[in-house]
């Protein structure tokens, strides 16, 4: 009877002294929660208010699914599959954008509510009794809170200029009454604060390798040297209604800025790449921290099989993937060709990242042979195969959203040291070609193999699975095209390697593997009898030979016993054609050594610039940033109208024909805000 | 002032009948159904002779031969009969229709006379009710009180009406009025309650009646008087009713051929590998025509909703008792199907009511009340996202299975093989979608509810209550291995949660009444409430379930499970309240109240509030004037004022509340905290202010009686979690942002068309008018755009135009070939300059619209407001006519001027992959020749001459337009009931006391012009946005046999 407490007594005897105590009487306590006037009391409130600003990335509308999957997608590299009526989401990627987008609306509340939790938090962490008179570890706790705070905020500010141009801006936390419908903010006095905060940060954020997903001091530096790039790169400037891209005329300022920053993560010495650049995702599909190539992720755990609070990396961008040995998922990411094409043989970020086959119920990868198969190609870093397969992760993973990977660190040197210098220095070949040679396996041990059709066979009805075993590597595929007018085996007329059937070179071979292909007819196959009506695609066994039913007929009472060909009808009734297995062998391609994967020396700024336009897509290929490099450098119209000119003609590139240059850079500000805050100036085209 | 008066009377006759002889008369006392009616009155006419009718109606007198009985009994005409020798004479009263003397209750434990009464109140009397049985209390006001709108949201069954007086003032908050039942406030809907048991209804709609109720009474407030309890022998009872119910109409969808001609257009514009999976699924175009056009397809809808729903009613019941001690007992039992596979309600209901007088100045009375709801089925409305309901997945399934099977093999695949995203299936044959979302519904309702009353002086009264009640509603889902939910989400799932609320209230009230020189009668009551609500309640769900599960039953199987969440909240109520009436030589009439509420939920600056009001009445016939105008036998003019409050807020708004959310460090669920809102410690009530005029006239000794208000209501600090800029770090705030008027005409015309001995028939008129604008909203702003069924800002708010207004896009035709220019090469529609643009990229086909700016393109500066789904009167018409045993009543209501929002349409007006389409999408824009090609330009123009159906193939624009928009006006048949009382002399036989047997048709036919199911709909449940139809339950007609019996 928790209903019948003091206060109810209270008020009856408030009844007879008629209103003494009536205040007392209206007075509740919200049971399921805190309240503000009794939070930040200390450091482990201040942890936990912390920890629900960090929450803000990790949300659908941010980095769970909407900025990284979805809105940075459609570029030289991939797109979404689908129409653009196929859902809505779909609209924006496929540059069909409008401001009614409830997805853009999310993201923009998202990142302004991550803005407002870092408010708070900056604001009250310095009102607190142990932040000023506490211990000096008391004090380091919270310093270092107030830090995390103040990167993300500006964390949420770069997403929000980078996505939509010029922002409301605002630096305290909200208060009831306060006027909210303040006008959009110049981007670059919004970039000055981020710039500070993240300086700031970095001051007080620890220096050693963290072991969690909190940002570190180097992690700071680190996405502070992307900010830099950004505010010193391209962006769409608002002149009066009509968009033109734009850099700061001071941009190498900025470029300096990057600089030191890159110099410090570097000069360190905790970061390096790992070997085995399949590695790196192979930990984060399976949830490895990876501290020393890994400066920042977003944390990613849902505890039941849902959407909310997990990740749709390794749902979304994966494999086409049925139903069995792995779970299927949402494959909605595709590889655009040219993209593949782009990449060296000998590069094994090539058959790593992107998937040329689709994986089926047994867990077996099936190329894609059919005529535009390349257009189902998908992503495979973070394929269901190297996932742990819990059952939480069937609907949305656990898998952390990286967002600065060491590797780009070092593109960035490249990119700073080739603007600063007005050409590449060698620092700027050293860190390009560290990210090139982990890239071409160089430091791992085994090879890739080449796969060898050296009989064709004869008889099939269907290309074989090829079943590649030992060798000591992992990742290689083969594959065939039948001819159909014998049934034989013959080399894939989409793949580009220049080894026909070799769908995926694979990597870490010591030895050439076995490699064995099933045979054409099944294992029960009758013995063929005389005066039987036959179909096509009938299989008989005579003796030790098998055939196959060509053209449909009545056998006559000749047994086929050719061994090549076809019989005729004339003697054998039904025509059959002399099935044999095909034989495949494995060789070892030559390991690339250093000078293959190095870039050419002596190249001038803008071909090496070209390079790292080149070598960010191949090393960083869909993790999310792909979209905002090519804005920064304005060439992302070009790269579409480029992707375009060299892709197959009736490939479905849609971006071509929605792309309107000058306005796709930004998203629109969504109507539901500009509905309810009038002064904020909308984008250009929009 | 009229007991008064009978005491003058009584000893006047007591003198006069003084030594006469006398002869024994007996009878019987029964009303107008035959009824026994106990506790009449019969008066031997000019004396002080009484006698009072016994349980069974029965009485015995001794008169003196020649006289005249008079039978009363209030709520009846008075009846006079000669005795004439006779020893047995039988009354059977007339219904009063004078109702100037019916009881009214007024509020904590008051009750005026109609003729008495100061501000606007009507009343629907029990016996109404229970001869039309309904599911709900609710349903029963539908059109009989002039200004109540009764609208079902659809007809899901247990689901709850929503009734809004005069239009309904927030904007945002519940427009649901205050239910007082038995004196005790109720939030929860009147689901607990049995129809069958109620006195009477009393719905306050002006602010001078309701301002008694405070904070809580500006939505009006409707007082309910379960059964009352009679005195005497034992009478046992037995009502009971089967129906059968069916659904009113079906939605027209394309034919199977025409089905898949859409399909056949959608491939050819798409993909290769679309193109593909046509032909493999559906044959070539060539053979379409012959494969298709005598194949009907699967109709969902007959699968369905196509079952015919059984309902059946029981009640028994016993009530009788002494001088002392009285008491009544019931328990009812209520099962309705829906007409949806697997759904329905089942409602049983237990009661007990005791009344003891202990002395003869104190009384006591207790009620209990049990009911026990169980609502199962998955409803329509639930569905993978807000755009794919389950009843769009009933409409969209494809209806043709192709060249692959027969189409009935879609109702046995669980998936269908051609689902367009077999990773991830967003459809499912409805049937195994219905099947296997089990749900679970159980809401247990405990009413304790205790009253006494102590007169301690003759003039000095003490009221008191107190009342407990406890809500139990637990709610169980499963969604088994069946469900592509399940199949999406890797495996059967389930959810059990449970919300318990208790609620603790008393209410003392003093009362003193007098009357002073014959002349001023006055009354004063003073009194204070406490309310004390306390909720609570868990959630707990778990996944992941291996094939053979028992379901919601145990949980445990589960193989990975959700953290539960629970919650516990609470808020307080204090009040203190007054009231006065005065009324001088019965013709000048004054009330005067004052409330003042104190409320938890507001910030500490505004938690009081003061709700005063005052009215003034005139009876005019009362005057000396009038006397000689007989026709006129009621005149009586009304004027009050009076404020009222709304605070139906969720708890602790006003505070900042920090939430737990979840940042997962390292793999493990780690809690973190974030504000949940932004407080606002200012915030307050929201205030009606309302002004009424009212007027009562009868005429021809009340033949015609007429009843007419004029109010004008204005309401201010409205609620609203409106939208605001996100960079508050926020994207909604609770404030107090505008204010609204309402005003309008109400008129009830009761008319006795015909009256004798045998024959009876009255008619009943309504008519509400209502008119709703905007005031102002939250500083500088003069419009406010909001959402219904999805995010697409379709209705505005707009300073100085009416609350409900739909905001979207006018068509100006479709974009035809000659507004493009066209490149062969590529095949693309180039638009020419000057035509005007889209946002998105248009072809030919594609909507235009119009360009309201002149700009030269579209965008949202061009919407404009399109209708509102308000309607401009509404009113019902009821006709009760008996003959003897014989009764029937008809009942019309009727809605004229609103619109409806045909969102099932809008959202499906796409040529979708897959999904199946309404048939009109037939005639549409197509871009398919004869021979199944793309059309050239010059076919483009030739086969789509007149076309006005635009064909949207490439876009997912569902951006509200005018012709989305519907006349929502109807006439319906809101049900006609044909009842025989069986005559008393086969039923004393039998040794019973009373039986009806009656039939009952529901919703027999609507006239409206809406091509959706019933335009009496609106699903988003807020004055903002009414009249919007998106997934609604299909309604349907009902036809009952009933029999009411008792012993």
């Amino acid at each position: 009877m928790k209903f019948i407490n003091n206060k109810v007594l209270l008020s009856a005897i408030c009844l007879s002294l008629f209103a003494t105590s009536c205040k007392k009487a209206l007075e509740v306590q919200p049971y399921s929660s805190f309240t503000s006037a009794n939070f930040f009391e200390n450091e482990n409130q201040a942890y936990m208010a912390t920890l629900g600003v960090y929450q803000s990335l990790g949300q659908q509308a941010t980095y769970g699914w909407y900025i990284n999957l979805v809105y940075d997608n459609d570029t030289d590299i991939s797109q979404i599959d689908g129409n653009v009526d196929a859902n809505q989401w779909r609209a924006i990627p496929h540059y069909a954008i409008t401001k009614e987008s409830a997805f853009l609306d999310q993201t923009w509340i998202a990142l302004n509510q991550g803005v407002g939790r870092a408010n708070v938090v900056i604001a009250q962490i310095p009102q607190m009794e142990s932040y000023n008179n506490g211990t000096a570890a008391q004090k380091a706790v919270l310093n270092r809170l107030l830090g995390e705070a103040k990167f993300l905020r500006a964390y949420f500010y770069f997403d929000l200029v980078r996505l939509f141009g010029d922002v409301p801006f605002k630096l305290t936390p909200s208060q009831a009454g306060e006027k909210f419908d303040v006008p959009s903010t110049d981007r670059y006095v919004i970039y000055d604060q981020i710039i500070k905060d993240m300086k700031e940060a970095a001051e007080v954020l620890p220096a050693t390798l963290p072991t969690d997903e909190r940002i570190n001091k180097w992690g700071a530096k680190a996405v502070l040297a992307r900010v830099a790039l950004y505010a010193g790169g391209y962006s769409l400037r608002n002149k009066g209604g009509v968009g033109v891209m734009e850099r700061p005329t001071n941009y190498k300022t900025y470029y300096t800025l990057a600089k030191q920053q890159i110099d410090d993560v570097i000069g360190s010495n905790l970061y390096a790449l790992n070997a085995d650049y399949t590695k790196v995702f192979k930990n984060q599909s399976q949830h490895i921290l990876e501290p020393k190539e890994s400066l920042f992720e977003v944390a990613f755990f849902n505890q039941a099989s849902s959407s909310v609070g997990g990740n749709a990396v390794g749902q979304f961008n994966i494999p086409t993937t049925a139903n069995g040995v792995y779970r299927q998922g949402n494959a909605r990411v595709l590889v655009l060709k040219p993209f593949f094409d782009s990449f060296d043989t000998k590069d094994i970020r090539r058959d790593f990242s992107v998937a040329a086959y689709q994986i089926n119920a047994a867990g077996l990868k099936v190329p894609y042979l059919a005529s535009r198969g390349e257009e189902n190609w998908r992503v495979g870093k973070w394929s269901r195969e190297y996932q742990t397969g819990a059952l939480q992760e069937q609907q949305s993973t656990n898998i952390n959203t990286v967002l600065m990977r060491y590797s780009d660190v070092l593109l960035m040197r490249a990119e700073v040291e080739n603007e600063l210098n007005e050409g590449p220095n060698a620092l700027a070949y050293e860190a390009i070609n560290e990210v090139r040679r982990r890239g071409y396996g160089i430091n791992t041990t085994g090879n890739s193999i080449a796969i060898e059709l050296t009989s064709a066979g004869s008889g099939y009805s269907a290309v074989p699975t090829f079943t590649i075993t030992g060798g000591g590597g992992t990742g290689a595929i083969g594959g065939a095209n039948l001819i159909s007018s014998t049934g034989a085996l013959g080399p894939m007329t989409i793949v580009p390697t220049g080894y026909p059937n070799t769908i995926n070179a694979g990597y870490g071979y010591t030895s050439a593997p076995t490699v064995t292909v099933t045979n054409p007819w099944p294992d029960n196959t009758a013995n063929w009898a005389a005066a039987r009506a036959y179909t096509v695609g009938t299989y008989v066994k005579q003796g030790n030979n098998y055939y196959r039913v060509a053209t449909a007929g009545t056998s006559t009472n000749t047994p086929p016993t050719h061994t090549t060909g076809n019989s005729t009808a004339a003697s054998t009734g039904a025509v059959f054609t002399y099935a044999s297995t095909a034989v495949v062998k494995a060789n070892l391609i030559t390991k690339p050594t250093t000078s293959d994967a190095d870039l050419t020396t002596g190249l001038d700024k803008q071909t090496f610039f070209d390079a790292i336009v080149k070598e960010r897509a191949l090393e960083l290929s869909f993790e999310g940033g792909r979209r905002g490099d090519l804005v920064r450098w304005n060439i992302l119209g070009a790269k579409i109208a480029y992707t375009k000119s060299i892709i197959r003609a009736n490939y479905t590139y849609v971006s071509a024909t929605n792309f309107r240059p000058n306005q796709h850079e930004l998203y629109p500000i969504p109507l539901s805000e500009t509905d309810v805050n009038k002064s904020i100036t909308q984008n250009p085209g929009y | 002032m009229k007991q008064i008066s009978l005491f003058f009377l009584f000893v006047f006759c007591v003198l006069q009948s003084y030594g006469q002889d006398a002869t024994l008369v007996k009878g019987m006392v029964r009303d107008q159904t035959n009824q026994p009616v106990p506790g009449a009155t019969i008066t031997e006419k000019g004396t002080t002779n009484v006698a009072i009718s016994g349980t069974d109606g029965t009485y015995q007198i001794k008169v003196k031969a020649g006289a005249t009985l008079v039978f009363s009994y209030l709520g009846f005409k008075t009846q006079e009969q000669r005795v004439n020798g006779r020893t047995t004479v039988d009354a059977r009263l007339q219904d009063d229709q004078n109702n100037l003397n019916e009881v009214v209750v007024v509020g904590y434990g008051q009750t005026s006379t109609r003729g008495d009464l100061t501000g606007a109140i009507s009343s629907v009397k029990g016996t109404e009710i229970a001869k039309v049985p309904v599911q709900n209390v609710a349903q029963a006001l539908q059109g009989r009180v002039a200004g109540a709108q009764v609208t079902m949201a659809d007809g899901t069954p247990g689901s709850e009406p929503k009734i809004t007086l005069r239009g309904g003032m927030s904007i945002s908050q519940s427009n649901e009025p205050l239910y007082v039942v038995d004196g005790v406030p109720q939030t929860d809907g009147l689901a607990f309650l049995d129809p069958m048991d109620i006195e009477s209804v009393d719905v306050m709609k002006d602010a001078s009646s309701t301002s008694i109720y405070g904070a809580r009474g500006a939505n009006g407030v409707i007082l309910i008087t379960t059964k009352k309890i009679k005195s005497g022998k034992v009478r046992v009872s037995y009502d009971n009713y089967i129906g059968a119910k069916k659904i009113t109409s079906e939605l027209p969808m394309l034919s199977g051929y025409d089905y898949v001609l859409s399909q056949y257009e959608y491939a050819a514009n798409s993909s290769a590998a679309i193109q593909q999976k046509f032909l493999s699924a559906y044959g070539t175009f060539a053979d379409l025509k012959k494969n298709y056009e005598n194949r009907p397809g699967n109709n969902y809808q007959g699968v369905l909703f196509g079952n015919t729903a059984m309902s059946q009613y029981h009640k028994f019941s016993v009530n009788g008792g002494g001088a002392e001690t009285q008491f009544n007992v019931f328990y009812s039992h209520n099962q309705d199907e829906g007409i949806m596979l697997s759904s329905g309600s089942v409602k049983d209901i237990a009661k007990l009511t005791v009344n003891h007088n202990v002395s003869k100045k104190f009384s006591v009375n207790a009620i209990v009340n049990y009911a026990n709801q169980q609502i199962t089925g998955i409803g329509t409305t639930e569905g993978g996202n807000a755009r794919l309901s389950f009843l769009q997945n009933i409409l969209q399934y494809r209806p043709i299975m192709g060249l692959n099977g027969s189409d009935q093999d879609l109702l046995s695949q669980d998936v269908d093989p051609l689902d367009p995203n077999p990773n991830s299936p967003t459809f499912q044959n409805p049937q195994t979608a219905a099947e296997s979302n089990q749900r679970d519904n159980r809401i247990k309702t405990l009413n304790i509810n205790t009253s006494l009353q102590y007169n301690f002086l003759k003039n000095l009264t003490y009221r008191g209550l107190v009342s407990y009640s406890d809500i139990n509603n637990k709610t169980k889902a499963f969604t088994d291995a069946r469900s592509i939910v399940a199949v999406r989400s890797g495996g059967a799932f389930g959810n059990v949660a449970q919300n318990a609320s208790t609620r603790f209230n008393y209410n003392n009230t003093i009362t003193y009444a007098n009357t002073f020189n014959k002349k001023h009668k006055f009354d004063v009551s003073v009194g204070q409430e406490y309310i004390y609500n306390y909720n609570e309640g868990f959630s707990v769900s778990a996944s992941a379930f291996p094939a053979e599960n028992v379901g919601w039953d145990n949980l445990g199987f589960g193989t990975i499970s959700t953290i539960p969440n629970s919650f516990a909240r609470d808020e307080k109520m204090l009040s203190f309240f007054g009231r006065t009436n005065y009324s001088y030589k019965g013709k000048y009439l004054l009330t005067a109240s004052l409330r003042v509420d104190g409320s938890s939920k507001f910030g500490e600056d505004n938690r009081w509030g003061v709700f005063p009001s005052g009215a003034l009445a005139w009876k005019v016939i009362q005057e000396d004037f009038m006397k000689s105008v007989k026709a006129i036998s009621d005149l009586k003019l009304r004027f009050s004022y009076g404020t009222s409050g709304n605070n139906r807020i969720s708890d602790y708004l006003a505070f900042g509340t920090f939430g737990n959310i979840s940042y997962p460090l390292n793999n493990q669920p780690t809690t973190g905290v974030v504000l949940n809102t932004l407080p606002n410690p200012g915030l307050k009530w929201e205030a009606l202010q309302s002004a009424n005029i009212g007027l009562d006239l009868g005429l021809f000794k009340q033949r015609i009686m007429l009843t007419t208000e004029v109010y004008s209501n204005r309401s201010k600090d409205l609620l609203f979690s409106s939208r605001i800029p996100a960079s508050s770090g926020f994207a909604t705030q609770l404030r107090n942002i505008g204010t609204t008027s309402s005003k309008g005409v109400e008129v009830t015309l009761n008319t006795v068309n015909l009256r004798n001995a045998n024959f009876n028939w009255n008619t009943t008129l309504n008519f509400a008018f209502n008119k709703t604008k905007v005031l102002s909203l939250s500083e500088n702003e003069t419009s406010m755009v909001v959402n219904s069924y999805t995010t697409t800002n379709d209705y505005i708010l707009e300073v100085g135009k009416p609350v409900g207004n739909m905001y979207g896009y006018i068509q100006d035709g479709l974009y035809q070939v000659s507004d493009f220019d066209y490149n062969s090469t590529n095949n693309t529609y180039t638009l020419k300059s000057g035509v005007v643009t889209d946002a998105t990229t248009v072809r030919p086909g594609y909507i235009k619209f119009k360009d309201l700016n002149n700009d030269g393109k579209i965008d949202e500066k061009d919407r404009t407001v399109l209708g509102n789904g308000n309607p401009k009167f509404t009113g019902g018409l009821n006709n009760t006519i008996s003959y003897k045993g014989i009764d029937l009543s008809i009942f019309l209501n009727w809605s004229v001027g609103g619109k409806v929002y045909n969102a099932n349409k809008l959202n499906m007006q796409l040529l979708d992959e897959y999904s199946n389409d309404f048939a009109y999408m037939a005639n549409r824009w197509t871009t398919i020749n004869a021979n199944g090609q793309l059309a050239s330009p010059a076919e483009l123009e030739e086969l789509n001459r007149g076309k006005t159906i635009p064909n949207t193939i490439g876009t997912q624009d569902r951006r509200l337009y005018d012709k989305m928009i519907e006349d929502g006006s109807f006439l319906r048949i809101n049900n006609v009931s044909l009842g025989y009382t069986l005559p008393q002399k086969w039923l004393s036989k039998a040794k019973i006391g009373n039986a009806r047997i009656y039939v009952t048709a529901y919703n027999l036919h609507v006239f409206s012009k809406y091509s959706g199911y019933d335009p009496e709909v609106s699903v988003m449940r807020s004055a903002l946005t009414p009249g919007v139809d998106f997934s609604a339950y299909p309604r349907a007609k009902s036809f009952v046999a009933g029999i009411n019996l008792s012993l």
